[in-house]
């Protein structure tokens, strides 16, 4: 299992994002991104000091299989729901989930057959 | 309150109804004023405006759209207490050009016309707005300086939150709700959303969510999604941006839209 992250050092948000995903789906791979400095001179993000705010994640996990998108980012966002209440919180979560197959499905077709 | 239309005679000399309370105005609902219009000709819209000096109301409805209901009630109302207003009803997609001209991508929508001119516009069921931006129209054009209450809304009329919320997710068949509009999107994921409706020919209705607090957070909780674009197909959650992203090379999405909303 790979876990990769920014290179900079993990906030406390996105150590708080890692584990809970870890926690639920026990990931095949977890890929956390912060994406929060391309956002910082939004009108809503002025005045809040949080450099944790908007993230994208790449799941690949068994526990997605036979669940819709939509369940699947539910779940996600349920397992967040406090973060992303608070005040300065998660303000945007970009989500990529997927199964095992479904990624050994993509590469197929990408590198698939003359 | 006080009724432009005394109990007495119209224009061909027949005596009205009596107007009374609440209740009798709804059981005398089945007489169709005669300043309320079906539209069957859009040139007999053009020449009215044309010639009328006055507002003129429009009234875009669809017959899959049960919320229309509320809206008809009380536009038959209002043409009763405004006896010199003409009002169209306009069944939206069998008026394309009109529905176009006045932007009309959902239903129902009221438009309050004054020549070239739009002077009022109410989306969605307000009855409240509704109520207040036609009064107000003809407060002007009276040249009477705006009212603040312009007669009361039937209690049954009200809305709760729940119902507004429905009854906007199916303003239209394909219904996004984003922050900012189509042309000036105030948010990235918005502005690809739309970007991706439009490429995909796709004919939808929108709403700002940055212009209503009480849809915005409303709607977080009725979906049980936290976080906007959302799109809606037929009244049910389709997702946010990543899902409509993910639906469109696998074909999903066009599925999902029904044959009238796209465009050819």
């Amino acid at each position: 299992m790979s876990t990769a992250s920014t290179p900079k050092t993990p906030g406390k948000v996105e150590r708080l994002i890692e584990e809970r995903i870890q926690k639920a789906f026990n990931p095949e791979e977890l890929k956390i991104t912060n994406d929060s400095h391309l956002h910082r001179h939004h009108a809503p993000m002025q005045g809040v000091s949080s450099t944790e705010t908007h993230f994208r994640v790449r799941i690949v996990s068994s526990a997605f299989a036979k669940k819709p998108m939509l369940m699947r980012h539910r779940e996600i966002f349920r397992l967040l729901d406090d973060e992303m209440k608070r005040v300065g919180g998660i303000h945007a979560l970009v989500l990529d989930t997927k199964t095992p197959e479904e990624v050994a499905a993509a590469a197929q077709k990408t590198h698939g057959s003359p | 309150m006080s009724t432009e239309n005394q109990a007495g005679v119209n224009n061909t000399g027949e005596p009205k109804g009596a107007t009374g309370s609440t209740s009798d105005n709804i059981s005398v609902a089945n007489q169709v004023p005669k300043n309320l219009n079906e539209l069957k000709d859009d040139q007999v819209l053009r020449k009215m405006l044309e010639q009328k000096k006055q507002e003129v109301v429009l009234y875009f409805w669809a017959a899959w759209a049960q919320h229309c209901k509320q809206v008809d009630t009380v536009i038959q109302d209002l043409a009763k207490k405004y006896t010199k207003t003409e009002f169209f009803r306009i069944e939206a997609e069998k008026f394309e050009g009109v529905s176009e001209a006045y932007d009309i991508s959902a239903v129902p929508t009221v438009i309050v016309a004054k020549k070239d001119k739009i002077i009022g516009r109410v989306d969605g069921v307000n009855i409240p707005k509704l109520v207040q931006q036609i009064a107000d129209c003809r407060a002007a054009t009276n040249g009477i300086t705006k009212q603040p209450s312009a007669g009361s809304v039937p209690a049954d009329l009200k809305q709760d939150l729940n119902t507004r919320l429905k009854e906007c997710i199916n303003r239209a068949k394909v219904m996004v709700f984003i922050k900012g509009t189509p042309a000036q999107p105030r948010c990235g994921f918005s502005r690809k959303i739309i970007g991706l409706l439009n490429e995909n020919k796709i004919k939808y209705g929108y709403f700002d969510i940055l212009t209503d607090e009480e849809v915005r957070q409303g709607l977080k909780e009725y979906s049980d999604w936290p976080t906007f674009p959302q799109l809606y197909i037929k009244g049910e959650l389709v997702g946010g941006l990543d899902i409509v992203t993910e639906m469109i090379p696998t074909g999903e999405l066009i599925e999902m839209v029904p044959k009238e909303s796209i465009l050819s």
